[in-house]
């Protein structure tokens, strides 16, 4: 069942993802691209990262795919032939993204990250280098609690019982715990850097003033 | 086979690859954005799994949070940019804007 | 200088005068040139009288006025080099100033009738004086140089006159072929003249004479040839001038021809004084001619005067039977020459022009009356010069009748005339000269004596022909008249000067009469001994032994008679043994030749009257008898057919191979460099192309192809930068995932 869903969000995932490389019309690609957030979302969940795929679903969804969509409807008219964009048969970028993608699963799964590796019966094996990861036994949706506390207490001293919340089964508490002392710095930093694109985003998107205006500004001022 | 650390890193590489390859194919700007964005998608879900599957636990998911500010400045930025590039050369294929060569 | 070279000089310039004054107003004189040419002409005339007379009765001596004329300085290997020119005035130069002015007097004045109303009028009379004046130039002239010029002078004023009637294509030809004719004289004229002057340098004939007599320097010397034998080469090639001037064979072919001009210029130029020019030439390098030069000289005059006497034989138009006369009376007085009988070859000139050209100017009136009478009959076709279609003209025109039989009876050699007198001379002399030279010298007086009978003969059948008989052509005959006073009186005059009593006392005895003994005396030969004819040298032996009794008396007389000579010639130059020898063989034989030139003459009249008034049909049967050889004589021996086919057609082809040999060989081979040229400019220009600029070119490509692939690089799309890096990215990660491996 579990991994049904699994490969359910992953065929969501890749499916749109594609669509959203290949498909011509732009509307269409932005519309799959929704599926594909949605599906890397439920991904994130089926990872325990909860706090992040509702973050993914805000921050993608609601945030930059509308933004996308808004630019598509700045630059296209709906029904203009320029949305029709000739997106595919590019055979020598595919050759490269399949290249590309050889490459990765090269370094993923190929013999760079496997090793010999003697078992119990003395016969020798190859085995991945990721074995020792997907060893690691599958927590259900819990949190591995007592390993977290164990990595806190070790930095923090014991943990308050009030942030031992028990039976607890979220991420956010720990992320934001962290993100106010260990990620501080690259918080903060994150946070300016959103302002200044912004700040910035909205600099080079605004309209040219006309002559008018600019008179009129400086008359103001 | 139990889902395991391969599958993420196999659907992050193929939606990376899908990203490379809208990012380097498309007539469109914003839909070379969009494959920005699958690049992204695919780096993060890297990181969820090696925070699951890995020995970086938490640490993944932070990296994450800031990969996705990260994504929605770009995405703005990149959105005002695109809106001065159709305004200047009155395109958005990014095989047109290319006045770099000069 | 003497009075008597000042009016030579007067002379010479006075026809000139002519010629510019009416050449350069020839509107204005178009109907009345003559009364320019007339006065200057008569003023010529009496100039040329006083002066003759003056010389022949009181000066002795031969005047010479010699100015330089060009100066080279000191040229180097020659030394002070002078051209020197200048005026002579001896008896033969007052003689012939005579002649020339006379006739050329006489001519203008039948002229001005019968060439009246012709387009060119003024332009002929002006033509007649320039005429005059180069003729005059030759005659006092003291030098070969000068005479040279004046001779090609005279060459170009009869080619303008024979080509008169330009419009027609037979005078046209006719002066070309007598220009081109008279050149090939001209070269071999000036070659001797070139032979003398490189040795002694000086054209002057008695500064030649005195070199040549002084002895031959051995340098005196023609490709190689000894000086003896290069005087006999000078002479001969001087007397080339005169063969084409003379006309004599092989270059007599001209003078035929030349009728094509107008009769009174025939009469002047082409029977009395140009064609006596190369006589006169003859007459001046008398000296100078070697025994054997003057044996070419006497078989070049015998066979010409034999061979147009035969031709003449048989011609039917009137002034061609002249014409041919007047080559055959010319060789005559060349063959005279060559003999050594000067005074006699000179003689026949003075009588000779007179005579013929009261002929020729007769023929010119019987013309003219023709040429009206076929005008008056609108008759264009009918030629006026054919014999054939006169006869009995001597009713209707008695005077011109009349005078062109005396004229008949002078040139035929009857007694009484002067014909006869010179005639009898040559015959005589060329009769002393083959008996003393022999061999082919023989056949000499076989000519002269037949010469004479048929001179005669055609000469007669001519008279018979136009002025008696019955008119062939009566409805022509019924309009005839008689020509002008103008036309008349020359013919008169001219009649009346070829009787014997202007040229000696005694009609039967020429050699002692004035005209031979005293005023043209035969000038001493200057030749060196060994090259004088082969009885020089034992004739005196020969006389001595043979004939010492009876002639003894004449050798004395003789030389008496040449003190007198030498009195004359200040140089006091003694006769030669040959000419000696020969004057008293000619004594000897001029009975004997006297009687048989009689019977000749007599049995030629007789043959032509017995043809042509007793028996017409006669004439016409031993024609057919005698077909072959009548059509030779008719057809004028082929001897233009032959040049035509030798000469003309040998040059023709000549010109035609150099042609070809131009347009193949000679542009050949410069289109062959050329085309070479070309070819090696295009391999050159190939591998310039090519292989030069190829490489460079090459250089340049693969610059332009490594540039432009790199330039494909830098496509200013984002993209394209994107795949290069993903590239790149993929070869690093291949690098790294088997290529460290393999290191």
């Amino acid at each position: 069942m579990f991994d049904l869903i699994f490969y359910i969000f992953a065929f969501i995932t890749v499916a749109g993802a594609a669509v959203t490389a290949i498909h011509r019309n732009i509307v269409y690609s932005a519309f799959a691209l929704l599926f594909t957030f949605v599906g890397v979302a439920g991904l994130y969940v089926m990872a325990n990262a909860d706090f992040l795929a509702v973050t993914q679903m805000m921050v993608y969804v609601g945030g930059i795919l509308i933004l996308l969509i808004f630019g598509v409807m700045l630059t296209n008219r709906i029904q203009s032939a320029n949305i029709v964009v000739n997106a595919g048969s590019r055979p020598v970028v595919a050759i490269l993204s399949l290249g590309l993608l050889a490459i990765l699963c090269a370094a993923f799964f190929g013999p760079s990250a496997t090793h010999s590796e003697k078992s119990k019966d003395g016969k020798t094996a190859t085995v991945s280098s990721w074995s020792n990861y997907t060893q690691q036994p599958w927590a259900a949706t819990q949190w591995n609690k007592d390993a977290n506390v164990r990595i806190l207490s070790e930095k923090y001293g014991a943990p308050s019982e009030a942030k031992t919340h028990e039976g607890s089964s979220g991420t956010s508490v720990e992320i934001g715990k962290l993100l106010l002392s260990d990620y501080l710095l690259p918080f903060e930093i994150v946070s300016i850097v959103l302002l200044v694109a912004l700040v910035g985003a909205t600099m080079i998107a605004r309209k040219e003033p006309t002559p008018e205006e600019e008179a009129l500004s400086e008359s103001l001022s | 086979m139990t889902i395991g650390l391969n599958h993420y890193l196999f659907i992050s590489a193929v939606l990376f690859s899908l990203g490379v390859y809208a990012m380097l194919s498309r007539r469109n700007v914003i839909a070379v954005l969009m494959g920005v964005e699958l690049i992204l998608n695919a780096a993060n879900i890297n990181f969820i799994a090696f925070s699951r599957f890995g020995g970086i636990n938490i640490g993944g998911q932070l990296s994450s949070i800031f990969v996705i500010v990260i994504a929605a400045a770009e995405a703005a930025v990149a959105l005002a940019i695109v809106l001065n590039i159709f305004k200047n050369f009155k395109t958005v294929n990014p095989a047109d804007a290319d006045t770099l060569r000069d | 200088m003497h009075q008597l070279i000042s009016l030579a000089i007067v002379i010479l310039g006075l026809p000139m005068l002519s010629f510019l004054i009416i050449i350069f107003n020839q509107k204005r004189f178009q109907k009345n040139a003559h009364w320019v040419g007339l006065p200057i002409l008569g003023t010529a005339l009496a100039l040329a009288l006083y002066i003759c007379v003056t010389k022949l009765s009181s000066i002795p001596e031969t005047l010479n006025f010699t100015f330089n004329w060009i100066s080279f300085g000191d040229v180097p290997g020659i030394g002070l080099l002078n051209i020197t020119t200048g005026v002579m005035i001896d008896n033969l130069t007052a003689i012939m100033l005579v002649v020339v002015t006379l006739i050329s007097f006489l001519v203008h004045l039948f002229s001005s009738v019968y060439m009246a109303g012709d387009v060119r009028y003024s332009r002929y009379f002006a033509y007649l004086g320039i005429f005059t004046f180069s003729m005059l130039g030759i005659v006092i002239g003291n030098n070969l140089f000068a005479l040279y010029i004046f001779w090609e002078l005279v060459g170009f004023s009869s080619y303008a006159l024979i080509s008169h009637w330009y419009e027609k294509p037979g005078p046209q030809n006719a002066s070309k072929k007598a220009f081109i004719v008279n050149r090939v004289g001209d070269v071999g004229m000036w070659t001797g003249l070139m032979t003398i002057y490189a040795t002694f340098h000086t054209f002057n004939f008695s500064e030649i004479f005195a070199a040549i007599h002084k002895g031959l320097p051995p340098s005196f010397s023609l490709l190689g040839m000894s000086p003896e034998a290069t005087l006999t080469a000078a002479g001969v090639l001087i007397f080339c001038g005169a063969v084409g001037k003379s006309a004599q064979f092989p270059l007599h072919v001209w003078l035929p021809d030349a009728m094509e001009g107008p009769t009174p210029v025939s009469a002047l130029i082409h029977a009395a004084t140009m064609v006596a020019a190369g006589v006169y030439l003859t007459c001046r390098i008398f000296p100078i001619l070697t025994g054997d030069a003057m044996l070419v000289v006497a078989m070049i005059g015998g066979f010409t005067s034999f061979l147009a006497a035969s031709i003449a034989l048989t011609q039917n138009d009137l002034k061609k039977v002249l014409a041919y006369s007047t080559v055959s009376q010319l060789g005559y007085m060349i063959m005279a020459l060559g003999v050594g009988a000067f005074s006699a070859g000179f003689f026949h000139l003075v009588t000779h022009a007179m005579f013929k050209a009261c002929l020729f100017l007769g023929s010119g009136s019987v013309i003219h009356a023709m040429h009206h009478s076929l005008h008056h009959l609108h008759d264009h076709h009918t030629d006026p010069q054919d014999m054939r279609n006169m006869g009995g003209l001597r009713k209707k025109m008695p005077i011109t009748a009349t005078t062109f039989i005396i004229a008949t009876l002078a040139i035929s050699g009857i007694p009484l005339m002067s014909g006869f007198m010179s005639k009898d001379e040559i015959l005589a002399g060329t009769t002393a000269y083959s008996q003393l030279q022999g061999g082919i010298a023989s056949i000499l007086p076989w000519f002269g004596f037949g010469v004479a009978m048929m001179t005669a003969f055609y000469m007669w059948r001519q008279v018979f022909m136009t002025f008696f008989g019955e008119p062939k052509k009566p409805e022509i005959y019924a309009h005839i008249h008689e020509s002008p006073k103008a036309m008349v009186i020359p013919l008169m005059i001219l009649a009346g000067l070829s009787f014997w009593i202007w040229y000696g006392a005694n009609p039967i005895d020429p050699a002692n009469g004035w005209f031979m003994k005293k005023w043209a005396a035969t000038p001493a030969s200057v030749i060196p001994q060994n090259t004088a004819p082969k009885f020089a040298s034992h004739s005196e032996a020969t006389e001595n032994t043979v004939a010492h009794t009876e002639a003894h008396t004449e050798v004395t007389t003789t030389t008496t008679e040449h003190t007198a000579v030498t009195t004359e010639h200040q140089e006091a130059i003694e006769l030669a043994p040959h000419q000696e020898a020969l004057e008293h063989k000619t004594h000897e034989v001029a009975p004997m030749g006297m009687l048989i030139s009689i019977l000749m003459a007599l049995t030629g009249i007789a043959l032509a009257w017995f043809m042509y008034l007793k028996n017409t049909t006669l004439a016409d049967k031993l024609a057919r008898m005698f077909k072959p050889l009548y059509v030779f004589s008719l057809n004028k021996w082929y001897i233009d057919e032959f040049y035509e086919f030798v000469f003309v057609g040998s040059f023709m082809l000549i010109a035609r191979s150099c042609a070809w040999f131009d347009t193949n060989i000679v542009d050949g081979a410069v289109n062959g460099v050329g085309k070479a040229t070309i070819v090696t400019a295009n391999i050159f220009g190939w591998f310039d192309k090519y292989i030069v600029d190829g490489s460079v070119n090459l250089v340049a490509g693969i610059t332009q192809i490594i540039g432009l692939g790199f330039r494909s690089f830098q496509t200013g799309k984002i993209q394209t930068y994107l795949a290069w890096a993903l590239a790149g990215m993929i070869i690093v990660f291949a690098a790294f995932a088997w290529g460290w491996k393999l290191l």
